[in-house]
Parts: structure tokens; sequence; C-alpha cells
């Protein structure tokens, strides 16, 4: 029988090894692809995977096991993705404007600096995938979308985990989408 | 966004943020309004799209690297062998500083101490060393685990001092680990000499 999420963690905090690897087995593919969808350079990925399994692994006496797991060990990796994107960044600007007391955003459409020459080649060559269309997406949109469609995370979630307001995240989610929607019709 | 003013429902309509009786207004509406019903439909296939997206792969050896930084017993390893190159490290500096100290005094100052005195301060510093290699190491794994494995290994230890210590049984137990530590010694591997070695049978340009 598969052991359960809770009952792997429990194992862990009882000094039991094997259980160590088989929860990071189970979700290596999902932090790292979290890491993926928002560094895009893979040693980057692999090392914030390392990362948030490390902090996974300090902070699990802390974990709440009526919350999800995998939503707890995702928030981990969407948050030191988004710190390494701003560390990385030589000079930041607001991409995002609002109007105090509003949900309501306007974006501002800047050249993501994560693209080396190399990656921007092998993105012209890659067909226009959905996980293409949301490479090109500015990273507060990205990380929205990825925590929304390909991780399952409900909008209570995705706020919680981004310590944005509820509203916020909706916003983001439909302009994404808006936005993907709109590149989608004019590729094709 | 649609023409239609209802257009902005579209999402939350898709994501069931509206509710019952909103939903169900808006379900008629898509029936009549072709610009929502579309935009619906495209909503609809991009969803589906970005959640067939596959996950990305990692390379093989990441496993084995995030345990080599997690596993309770490689970091400890990991603690342990920094620890060892710090204590190495420190014995080095501290040998070679008074090897310099030695060296530049000329060896009066060795020569001007008493001998007696020369064998306490070696005691004391290779003592001092001691200490705190073993504070070290104590802080790096921890009392209690040492403590635990003294509590599980004192009775063996008891019932081995007691054999070893009995003239009876003390002379063959030494005999036999004298055979076997020359057992050992004599079947160590051996590099095998060239000349036994099978011949080259190439061709061989002159």
């Amino acid at each position: 029988m598969i052991p359960g999420d809770a009952e792997l963690v429990r194992r862990c905090l009882a000094g039991d090894e094997r259980a160590y690897r088989e929860l990071i087995e189970r979700y290596e593919r999902q932090v790292y692809s979290v890491a993926m969808r928002m560094v895009r350079v893979r040693e980057d990925a692999e090392d914030l995977t390392q990362e948030t399994f490390v902090r996974m692994f300090k902070a699990l006496d802390r974990y709440d096991p009526t919350r999800p797991f995998p939503a707890w060990l995702v928030t981990i990796a969407a948050r030191l993705s988004i710190d390494h994107i701003r560390r990385r960044r030589v000079k930041t600007q607001p991409l995002v404007r609002s109007e105090p007391g509003s949900d309501e955003e306007r974006t501002l459409d800047v050249q993501d600096p994560g693209l080396g020459p190399d990656e921007l080649l092998e993105r012209q060559e890659e067909a226009e995938s959905a996980g293409a269309l949301i490479a090109a997406l500015p990273e507060h949109y990205r990380i929205v979308v990825v925590l929304r469609h390909q991780q399952g995370l409900s909008y209570e979630e995705i706020a919680e985990a981004l310590h944005l307001p509820l509203g916020t995240v909706k916003a983001r989610i439909h302009r994404a989408r808006a936005l993907l929607r709109d590149r989608l019709e004019r590729g094709s | 966004m649609t023409r239609c003013d209802q257009g902005a429902f579209v999402q939350d309509f898709l994501d069931g943020d509206l509710p019952p009786d909103r939903a169900a207004a808006f379900r008629a509406h898509l029936a009549v309004c072709p610009d929502c019903a579309a935009a619906a439909d495209s909503f609809r296939r991009l969803i589906a799209a970005l959640e067939q997206e596959p996950l990305d792969v990692p390379r093989p050896e990441l496993t084995g690297r995030i345990l080599a930084h997690v596993l309770p017993s490689r970091v400890r390893r990991r603690r342990l062998a920094a620890l060892g190159i710090g204590y190495a490290a420190g014995l080095v500096v501290t040998g070679a500083g008074v090897a310099l100290w030695l060296l530049g005094t000329g060896g009066g100052a060795f020569a001007a101490l008493p001998a007696w005195l020369w064998r306490h301060l070696l005691r004391g510093g290779l003592s001092a060393l001691d200490a705190l290699g073993a504070s070290a190491v104590n802080l790096a794994i921890g009392w209690s685990w040492l403590e635990a494995a003294a509590g599980r290994l004192a009775p063996v230890s008891r019932a081995l001092g007691l054999v070893l210590t009995d003239p009876r049984v003390a002379p063959a137990v030494w005999a036999a680990v004298t055979v076997s530590a020359v057992l050992l010694w004599w079947m160590r591997p051996r590099r095998v000499h060239a000349a036994r070695e099978v011949r080259h049978g190439g061709i061989v340009r002159r």
C-alpha cells in the first residue's frame, strides 16, 4: 500500500530516511516544474528544487497535516523562485500599477531578462505550445497561472502562498488567461 | 473580452465563482450570445491546454543531490568531515606557528626551557586540542546520540572486559588477535609484478 503524505511526514519526523527519499521522489518533478517555469534555467531550477526540499525538511515539524502537503511544498518553491528572480534582476521597475482600493491592475509589458541568446533561439524554434505561451508571460502572471493550472492550487491557496489579496489573485489569473488567449488566437 | 457587456463574467462563470442564480442566468445568456459563447469556448480550450501541459522533468541525479543535503545521516557526516578538516587545519596552523617561533628564536627558547616543562607544555597543548575536538564533535552530533550508543554497548564492553582480563583466557585471545592480524597483513592486496602479467601479443613497431 502506498503511504499517504501525512504518514510519510510522520516517518520523516521519526528519522526514517526511506521516507525522506519517498517524499522527494514523489514531489521532485512538481517542485522542479514550478521552479523551471519561473526561472527557465535548468541549473537555477535544480538549485531552487534542492533549496525547497532543504527548507521543507527543516520546517517539517511545523507542517499542519490538515493542509494539503503538495500545496505547502509548492508554496515554498514559488516563494523561493520569486525571490530568486528578484535577486537576479539588475534593474527593477514595477510591472503592475493598481489604483488604491481597487483590484484593477494595469500591466506594464517589459522584456523579461531571464532568457539568454541560446534560450531565445531555442524558444523561437519551439512550437506555440501552451508551455511556450506561459513562458512568455510576465513573471507575476506566470506564477499564478502555473500554481492554478499546473499545480492545481485554489485561489485561496495562491493568495496565501504569494501573500496577495484574493481579489488580486483572481484579477491576475483572469488577465493572464486573457493575454494567453489573445496570443494563442494571434498565433493561430 | 467580448463586445457584450456580460463578457466580463465569462471567466467567473467558468471558474464556478458566480452565485447559483447568476450562473444559471449566465448559462442562459450563453445560449443567445454568440460573442460570449465563443469566448467561453476559447477559454475552455485554453484552460484544458494549460492543464494538459506536462511537468518538466529534472535530471536523474537531482534526487541524489537533494538527499545528500537533507538526509540526517549525510548532513551529520558532512558536518563531521568539516569539523575534521577544521581540526586538522588547526593542528597544522598551531604546529607551524610553534615551529616558526622556535626557528625565529634560533632554538634559544627551546634550550632555555627545562625538559620537564616542555613535556608538560606538549601534553597540555595536546589535551587542549583534544578537548576542543571532542567538544566540537559533541556539539555536532549531540550528547544524546553518544549516550544512547554508549548505553547500548555498555553490557557488551563489560562482558568483553571480563573475558579479556581473565588470566586463563587473555593469552589465548591475544594470540588469536595477533595471528589474525598477521594473516590479514599477509592477505593484503598487492600489485602483481609486471613480469608475471600476460605479455603484450600485438605487433610492435620498431
